[in-house]
């Protein structure tokens, strides 16, 4: 009888280490996967995105630094976060260290709203309570501010927890259950471009692999002409594949973002960033 | 029913099915189809898996409704038809696949 209430115990704990063990198992296979499959690409280097895959690309991104397309968007970003609210707070009033050097911890989840809190979206929540109207959430002033509060966090680790909470887990398996899923005409999920054919050409582009994606957002595309956020790309990606792109800053978005930024945690913040 | 009262109504029939196959799709018809494709649109939707693709269609097939094109409607409904149900299709298959493509 002991020894079934032990084996019984027993199953229980490894029940139990195993779900809140979970992410951390999933990240850690994300990581073996890029490392095996790259062998010569450094562990810090997967901040670079397709940079890290292309010497040629890498050589052109690097001259293109010396003078970052996205550096009039950091002043317009400094200029916005430092300007008072009518009411005279300023973002500084409602983010932890005033609101600088914090990049590494968005998302999170945040248990008392029991949901996913993005940058952007913690961004436009102080707005609102500070009587200002929310900032559109894919590009112009909302790309610059969270460009700006990235800009301020480069070089700290992420460092995105999963609290002990089945609204947090939740979050986090639906993002990667987005992430996973096949969508669209084209029938691809985010997975298809930037894990298993990370590496390969489409067309003239080669696609970025997923291990360090949201680490350089926002960006300045030369695409767009401007800065964007994680979520206007999402929005572009879900186009490419030809599913009708769901809203910025929804769920399944936020939890989409949840999921990937936890998969590249100990990895530094070096948004914002130049891209194609 | 003799055999020459059985020739002449399947001769109507014929002439029916086939009277109506000359004059083509009507107004019913393309309201019908383009009702169908919308519903099935709407279907993916809410499954959160609609493609980018249908919607355009069903607006091309109501204009050609109203240019009076009735069978051209019809024909993009039809294709806008099953692209929402091919995409309802897919959430219900990725609700259990996506699993098998988690790294591990």
């Amino acid at each position: 009888m002991m020894k079934r209430l032990c084996i019984g115990l027993v199953c229980i704990l490894m029940a139990a280490g195993v779900v809140s063990a979970a992410p951390e198992d999933d990240r850690q296979a994300f990581v073996n996967y890029f490392q095996k499959r790259f062998p010569n690409v450094g562990a810090d280097a997967w901040v670079n995105g397709v940079y890290a895959l292309d010497k040629a690309s890498y050589e052109q991104w690097v001259q293109i630094e010396e003078f970052p397309p996205y550096e009039l968007a950091l002043g317009e970003g400094e200029e916005l976060f430092n300007t008072p609210f009518a009411n005279g707070k300023t973002y500084a009033d409602c983010f932890p260290n005033g609101g600088v050097g914090i990049r590494q911890t968005y998302p999170y989840f945040d248990t008392g709203l029991g949901e996913v809190v993005t940058l952007e979206l913690a961004i436009n929540n102080c707005r609102v309570k500070n009587g200002e109207e929310p900032l559109g959430y894919k590009k112009g002033k909302i790309a610059a501010l969270s460009g700006y509060m990235a800009y301020t966090s480069r070089g700290k680790v992420f460092d995105i927890e999963i609290p002990d909470d089945p609204r947090a887990m939740a979050a986090y398996e639906n993002g990667k259950k987005f992430y996973y899923s096949k969508r669209g005409q084209l029938n691809f999920s985010c997975a298809d471009c930037h894990v298993t054919n990370a590496g390969m050409q489409v067309r003239a582009d080669k696609l970025s692999p997923a291990l360090g994606h949201p680490t350089h957002f926002p960006v300045y595309r030369s695409k767009w002409g401007a800065m964007g956020t994680l979520h206007r790309r999402f929005d572009g990606c879900n186009k490419q594949v030809r599913a009708k792109p769901l809203p910025a800053q929804g769920d399944e978005y936020r939890n989409l973002e949840y999921f990937m930024t936890y998969m590249s945690n100990g990895l530094e913040v070096n948004g914002p960033g130049a891209r194609k | 029913m003799n055999i020459r009262k059985q020739a002449s109504v399947s001769v109507a029939v014929l002439l029916l099915a086939t009277g109506t196959a000359l004059a083509g799709a009507g107004t019913a018809d393309a309201d019908a189809a383009i009702a169908a494709a919308e519903a099935a649109r709407k279907a993916a939707a809410e499954a959160k898996f609609e493609w980018n693709t249908t919607a355009p269609l069903i607006e091309e097939a109501k204009a050609a409704a109203a240019a009076g094109d009735f069978d051209k409607a019809v024909d993009l409904a039809t294709k806008a038809k099953f692209q929402g149900d091919a995409a309802v299709a897919q959430a219900k298959h990725e609700a259990e696949a996506w699993k098998g493509a988690v790294i591990r």
